[in-house]
């Protein structure tokens, strides 16, 4: 049987292809205890799984001891970044210690023209120092012509070294170093996670940022790939999800403890994106377009020094947690409001905890005078920034759009959210608390590729080029797979890039994002990218149907691993795939 | 109003804000502000007191209620739904001729909401040498097209564009700024029944509880600028003394005593001042407060008529913006270091060692970064932008695929950091060799002057401008610190930027 087995923060979620699913707690000191201990009995023929070993890594700063291969001048690059800092005015706020300190930062000798040609040949490497675990090579202008990364690379043959050219092959580079750096850093710690997992099934793949599997080999020679295995699994069965009810645009809406996350999804597509954040660091990989906010179940509130009521980005996390857990947390969270409001009922039963305390969550509120409905609504705010960042900021109009609800607070709060952007409905897809397990059991085997395209403003070849590396991305993913290809666009004399099908879709997409397009000004061409992916095996109408109907607000659903508030005047029916689809009556 | 709905109408509003700043962003044209983000957004209230802002460049944002107030002085009943008022003019509203301030008015129904408004750094606004900050301006006819408040046609683009070096890329980023003070004014529509008073008043509160924190007291701080431009007559140090007196939840900042506008530019219009004063108050008083209008009011400033941080016309001002406005913020800051110990690091760089290149069809602006000074408990951060700017670099791969120019060599400055218990931030060390003939001009500062340590810490190196004829070491000759030179290809230009002040005694 095939299995999609997520690993989150506390728990480890299983989701079988048969429609069971199993939860166990999480095991962060070896995450693959509860993967083995989640699929004990079920033998499955393949494990598809979203992964947090690099996420942890990374955030922690447990990854590899790595030395740098810089060109001669350039080693500080990855301390200065951009040069800016992350915050104006409060001088604490301090970017992040870059991956490697500046004794392990090395340069060598050779340069590459702004077209690739050869200014000065390589030189030879530098020594290593002792205790380097991992090397990343990163050449100006490796994009262009990865020679003298070989060149670097080939020198150095026992060691475990990633190179620009290989990890991020696009223009700009600090983000190409940082990219490369990261993926080095997590090599020897997701390798090793990802060996100890043969055996488990038959056919181990991992999820990647970009919402596709890969095998455990390509995964542990590309970790930096995993930063974001377990929300992609999500966002893939959400717009599963908002297919299936008939709506070809929507927003997925994963609404946890610590932080939420939102996706533009349109033609049935979650959004893709050139790179994202993480852990401070600009991560330039293809990677599904997720906008992470620090808001969730777990943020505080407060009432500031100017009489504004404040939530978050403090939060109670899972230890000590909301004040109704009654673990010790004093300061009450959204989940506290949730509770006292009635959308989460009184004796809702949450694994591994008692029932909880209303009590105790209405005085929290009333001792720092802010009342349930302000807290519910001002958490709802910052969510309304962040969903509109996705769509309107975009030129996406929400009213075509479902918001797809899941997460263990995202049912409770998408109403009101979906009322104030004017969207057309809220979907609650089935088993939407172990949804990212349900996704990964459904994705793609997938593989993005990119390239840089070398002269701008001559696109003679450009077809060849692409159809080449579709080739390429279809053979490292399989006969069959199907490959579609973009070329990442702007006019001359612009820095910022759109990612369109073909050359002559730049100037209506420029006017769709930006407002203006320039007729007859010259397009150039910085990259181009081929996606292959097989279709999945499982989809997640192929899942048995859960037990679910039709209910009229005011009103809350509760079922064994989420709950659904439906407010007064809202009617939840039930759709094809056993999801929720909540309309104003 | 309840304390979560004042919250919710500040989080919509700075919504939109930053969606006028993502819009702008993304349709910009030039380098400057697509890649390094010199550029800010803001909605204001109907009587031209700030509002909400998205959060990009100090020094913009404190100053861009004077860009409004002097619109709304000059055309505010005239205007229409619909229109735009443009201003650069340092001495009506704006700071330096670089920065084009958009304003926009929103009405419904016939009322005026409040208004959008946005600005930007554009490379090129004409002036002796390309850039518009020329080192030997002593009058601002030098610097470039001087823009009162107008109202924005296709006549006042055409003018703009005439007189500038690089025509296209105004256009494109003339463009971006109008569509999005058209999204600002399109959104801000929808708060027409919303008591936006309520957020000044927010914002004063806040300002009015951090400042009681302080206690009641006088401070006196004085730093200098090093030179006025690059004749031997401009090297004379320009002096900027402030005096801080905190009394119950209110504060004031006079700069009598400062020296008096000098031939060069290196003077800043009061706007700068203030808003110098604004990022510094703000940074150590309690960095949350929302940097709205009303938390101003308890704030005075004092700026004397005439003096380098009040200029007057006609005298240039291109370099008050972006370097005297550093200094302002220093002084400031070491004011109230004294008054809010443990609150304030030593001093950062304290210049943003402005490089301008002009080729045949290309101009080039760029900041470059550099130490950070240390704070208490903590060293201070190396290569990084501080004070009164936060743009980003020009990654040296978008550089030399775009302009006539090479990298040589970008890195840190080792050693450069003031020494102490937590030593000064690194500057660095960049290097600029030019593929063909072109215009450099310089406008640095602290090249004699240090960053000062604080509590017993060492002062940051101060920084050096080199030509390399041919790039040939052996022929290195030092540069002043405010320059303008012409070029040959194959030569090199060093900058090395300074470090930031040591804290604490080693």
């Amino acid at each position: 049987m095939r299995c999609g087995v997520d690993t989150g923060g506390t728990f480890t979620d299983v989701v079988g292809a048969d429609g069971r699913v199993v939860k166990v707690l999480s095991t962060p000191d070896d995450p693959g205890r509860a993967v083995r201990e989640g699929l004990a009995g079920l033998e499955p023929s393949l494990l598809a799984h979203g992964t947090t070993v690099a996420t942890n890594a990374l955030l922690e700063r447990r990854g590899a001891r790595v030395a740098l291969v810089a060109n001669r001048g350039f080693a500080d690059v990855i301390e200065i970044a951009r040069q800016d800092r992350p915050s104006l005015y409060d001088l604490w706020a301090d970017r992040p210690e870059p991956l490697v300190p500046r004794e392990l930062r090395l340069e060598v000798d050779g340069r590459l023209d702004a077209s690739g040609r050869e200014m000065e040949p390589v030189g030879e490497p530098p020594g290593v120092p002792e205790g380097v675990e991992a090397i990343a090579v990163c050449l100006l202008h490796a994009d262009l012509e990865p020679a003298h990364e070989k060149a670097v690379a080939a020198a150095l043959p026992d060691l475990d070294v990633s190179c620009s050219h290989e990890v991020s092959p696009e223009f700009r580079e600090y983000e190409r170093t940082v990219t490369t750096v990261v993926n080095a850093y997590l090599r020897p710690r997701c390798r090793a996670y990802l060996r100890d997992l043969h055996g488990v099934a038959a056919e181990v793949l991992v999820m990647t940022s970009a919402g596709g599997l890969i095998p455990t080999g390509d995964a542990a020679d590309l970790p930096v790939a995993l930063l974001l295995s377990g929300p992609a699994g999500g966002v893939v069965a959400g717009s599963a999800a908002a297919t299936a009810a008939g709506f070809e645009g929507a927003i997925t809406f994963d609404m946890g403890g610590t932080s939420t996350d939102v996706c533009l999804v349109q033609g049935g597509v979650p959004e893709p994106a050139a790179g994202r954040r993480a852990g401070g660091f600009p991560i330039r990989l293809p990677s599904l377009d997720i906008h992470t906010i620090g808001a969730g179940g777990g943020s505080i509130a407060r009432i500031d020094p100017g009489g504004a009521l404040v939530v978050g980005p403090e939060s109670a996390g899972a230890e000590p947690g909301p004040v109704c857990y009654g673990r010790g947390g004093t300061r009450p969270t959204v989940t506290d409001a949730d509770l006292v409001l009635g959308r989460v009922p009184a004796g809702a039963v949450f694994p591994g905890l008692g029932p909880l305390d209303v009590e105790a969550a209405r005085s929290a509120l009333d001792e720092v005078g802010a009342s349930a409905e302000g807290v519910v609504a001002v958490v709802d705010a910052a969510m309304e920034r962040a969903l509109r960042a996705v769509s309107v900021e975009r030129g996406v109009d929400p009213s075509d759009l479902a918001l797809v609800a899941f997460g263990g607070a995202g049912p409770l709060h998408a109403c009101a959210l979906a009322e104030a952007l004017g969207m057309a409905a809220v979907v609650v897809p089935p088993r939407a608390g172990v949804l990212s397990a349900v996704g990964l059991l459904c994705a793609p085997r997938q593989r993005p590729l990119v390239r840089s395209w070398p002269a701008p403003t001559d696109h003679d070849g450009l077809e060849e080029a692409l159809a080449e590396l579709g080739g390429q991305a279809r053979a490292a993913v399989g006969e069959g797979a199907e490959v579609t290809t973009s070329v990442d666009c702007r006019y001359a004399g612009q820095s910022h890039e759109l990612t369109v099908a073909a050359v002559a879709d730049f100037p209506d997409e420029h006017e769709r994002r930006n407002g203006y397009a320039r007729q007859g000004a010259p397009v150039e061409v910085v990259a181009l990218r081929a996606t292959a992916r097989t279709p999945p095996a499982v989809r997640p109408d192929d899942l048995p149907a859960v037990d679910r109907r039709p209910a009229t607000g005011p009103c809350v659903v509760a079922e064994p691993d989420c709950t659904i508030w439906i407010p007064e005047g809202w009617k939840a029916d039930v759709g094809p795939d056993g999801s929720f689809v909540v309309r104003r009556a | 109003m309840t304390p979560a709905e004042l919250q919710i109408l500040i989080s919509r509003l700075t919504g939109v804000a930053e969606e006028m700043g993502a819009v702008l962003r993304r349709a910009a044209f030039s380098p400057n502000i697509k890649e390094r983000a010199d550029c800010s957004a803001a909605l204001f209230t109907p009587e031209g007191e700030l509002l909400v802002q998205a959060e990009h460049i100090p020094v913009h944002l404190g100053s861009m209620p004077a860009s409004v107030q002097a619109a709304l002085d000059v055309l505010g009943p005239a205007i229409r739904p619909g229109e735009q008022v443009v201003l650069n003019d340092p001495f009506a509203g704006g700071t330096h001729l670089n920065d084009l301030t958009l304003v926009a008015p929103c009405f419904v129904d016939g009322r005026l909401v409040g208004w959008a408004a946005n600005r930007a750094h554009h490379a090129d606004v004409g002036g002796m040498a390309p850039g518009s900050i020329p080192a030997a301006a002593t009058e601002i006819h030098q610097e470039g097209l001087r823009i009162p408040p107008v109202l924005l046609t296709d006549e006042v683009v055409a003018v703009l564009c005439a007189n500038s070096r690089t025509p296209e890329e105004r256009r494109g980023d003339l463009d971006a700024q109008r569509g999005a003070n058209a999204v600002g004014v399109d959104r801000l529509a929808a708060f027409a029944a919303a008591p936006l008073d309520e957020i000044t008043g927010y914002g004063e509160r806040r300002m009015r509880a951090a400042l009681a924190e302080i206690e009641d007291g006088t401070w006196t701080f004085e730093d200098q600028i090093d030179s006025c431009g690059p004749e031997p007559e401009q090297q004379r140090p320009a002096r900027i003394v402030v005096t801080l007196t905190v009394g119950g939840d209110e504060a004031t900042f006079d700069f009598t005593g400062t020296d008096h506008q000098r031939p060069g530019n290196v003077n800043a219009v009061e706007a700068v001042t203030v808003s110098a004063v604004s990022f510094a108050i703000r940074s150590a008083a309690d960095p949350t407060i929302p940097a709205n209008g009303g938390a101003m009011r308890p704030v005075r400033v004092v700026a004397p008529p005439g003096s380098i941080v009040a200029a007057r016309p006609p005298v240039a001002v291109g370099a008050g913006n972006v370097e005297v406005s550093s200094r302002v913020a220093d002084v400031c800051l070491g004011a109230l270091a004294a008054a809010c110990p443990g609150r304030v690091g030593a001093a950062n760089q304290g210049t943003m060692n402005n490089t301008l290149i002009g080729g045949e069809g290309w101009v080039y602006y760029e900041t470059v970064a550099g130490g950070q000074g240390g704070r208490p408990g903590r060293a201070g951060m190396s290569g990084v932008q501080t004070g009164m700017t936060n743009t980003q670099n020009t990654p040296v791969e978008a550089l030399e695929r775009s302009f006539g120019m090479r990298v040589r060599r970008y890195t840190l400055r080792a050693g450069s950091g003031g020494a102490g218990r937590w030593p000064g931030g690194d500057g660095v060390e960049r290097e600029l060799e030019l593929l063909e003939r072109a215009t450099v001009s310089l406008i640095t500062e602290r090249r004699s002057s240090r960053p000062w340590g604080l509590e017993g810490g060492e002062p940051g190196a101060p920084g050096e401008n080199w030509l390399l004829p041919g790039g040939d070491e052996s022929r290195a000759e030092r540069l002043p610190d405010k320059c303008t030179i012409n070029v040959q290809a194959g030569d090199v230009v060093r900058v090395l930027t300074p470090g930031g002040g040591g804290y604490g005694r080693v």
